[in-house]
């Protein structure tokens, strides 16, 4: 059985407040507090990129689990914004850096805040069909590379951050089930043009607003999985009001909805491992949702349940 | 026939966390305290109600209750 065995993070320690940056907006702090959800926004330290994020998320899953650099077969990045032009791909970058065994099988994933789930499914039926072992999952997209000027759609959500997540044999969480979905109609209102990120905010939040909780409650009714059953819903945290506007449908359920943004901001990929790592070793919760939006327009949803037989 | 009544209720239902009981029907929502996900919550609301959408490029002209009734109504 392949799961998720671990998972790090690697969040930089200098970045913007996001109250001063508001008032330049013209922005309440009560808008930054109760719609946009992040006081602090992560930038990349001078001289960093994308790969090397990259490798302090898995410098700290090395340091924080049983996981070897010997012991990887295979190694995802799923980045939208990865070194000069993204070739050669990231996760080769990455490999160079980390001096990993030239046995891994490395390469990028190109998807944005629906890369994490997508990344689980891929990466687990990766290493079942070539009967690997271990996988690493990173994540690490910082948009601060393509917001160069202010800009107040994009400027106050999004921070950066990098995860690495070890998938392998006897693990703590299991993906029971998942599923996906694209809507390219939406591509033009999420993307990078001449270098910048343009983002209309509208389309994106009434596409993750009316989509998003029907695929979560579609999977969770083919897997006989009533709301109630669920320990945690853990979204991509896009902002405040988005991750609000999604519980607001799941009546009763609401408070289970997890909101963890508040010093990161949306860091796209990471969002969701940034949250799960929580629910690993100390924590016994059985059922666990996860749910990633956002440009193309892509979705992907999947159900995690704890392995009963983990032996830690 | 959309109301003002049903327009309230739209933001109650849609999440404005604001007192919108007193909001007059020309006065301007962002004189109000609404801002501009508020807004978007309370499209999303009305869009679905009413079966209407209303294009990007509308948004800017329906800044008060009776903005809103006057367009949607028309529709």
């Amino acid at each position: 059985m392949i799961g998720i065995k671990a998972i790090s993070s690697y969040i930089p320690k200098e970045g913007v407040d996001n109250f001063k940056q508001a008032e330049t907006f013209e922005e309440s702090a009560s808008f930054v507090e109760t719609k946009l959800g992040a006081r602090f926004l992560p930038r990349l330290e001078q001289g960093d990129d994308t790969s090397d994020i990259a490798v302090k998320a898995i410098d700290a899953l090395l340091c924080e689990s049983d996981l070897t650099k010997e012991d990887i077969d295979a190694l995802i990045v799923v980045t939208q914004n990865p070194d000069g032009q993204g070739l050669p791909h990231c996760a080769a970058l990455v490999h160079q850096k980390l001096a990993l065994p030239t046995h891994v099988a490395a390469f990028d994933v190109s998807l944005g805040c629906s890369g994490y789930v997508y990344g689980l499914s891929i990466l687990q039926g990766f290493l079942a069909a070539s009967g690997k072992k271990n996988g690493v999952l990173v994540t690490a997209d910082p948009y601060s590379k393509v917001i160069t000027t202010p800009n107040r759609t994009t400027s106050m959500l999004f921070g950066d951050a990098a995860t690495a997540t070890w998938m392998g044999e006897n693990p703590q969480l299991v993906v029971s089930d998942c599923s996906f979905g694209t809507d390219g109609k939406g591509a033009e209102h999420l993307k990078v043009e001449q270098g910048e990120l343009y983002m209309n905010g509208r389309q994106v939040f009434n596409f993750a607003s009316l989509n998003v909780a029907p695929a979560i409650k579609t999977l969770l009714e083919k897997n006989d999985w009533p709301e109630e059953s669920v320990d945690a819903f853990i979204l991509h945290q896009g902002s405040l009001a988005i991750v609000d506007a999604i519980a607001r449908r799941f009546k009763g359920s609401e408070a289970k909805f997890i909101k963890a943004l508040e010093n990161t901001g949306n860091t796209v990929s990471s969002s969701i491992p940034l949250i799960l790592k929580n629910y690993l070793s100390n924590d016994n919760s059985a059922r666990l949702v996860l749910s990633g939006f956002g440009v193309g327009f892509s979705w992907a949803t999947c159900l995690l349940k704890r392995n009963e037989e983990y032996v830690n | 026939m959309l109301t003002e009544a049903d327009v309230k209720q739209a933001m109650t239902d849609s999440g404005v966390t604001t007192d919108v009981s007193n909001l007059g029907s020309e006065q301007a929502f962002s004189e109000y305290g609404l801002d501009s996900l508020d807004l978007f919550n309370l499209f999303v609301e009305l869009e679905g109600k009413t079966g209407v959408t209303v294009p990007d490029e509308d948004l800017d002209k329906l800044t008060s209750i009776n903005d809103v009734l006057v367009y949607f109504n028309k529709s």
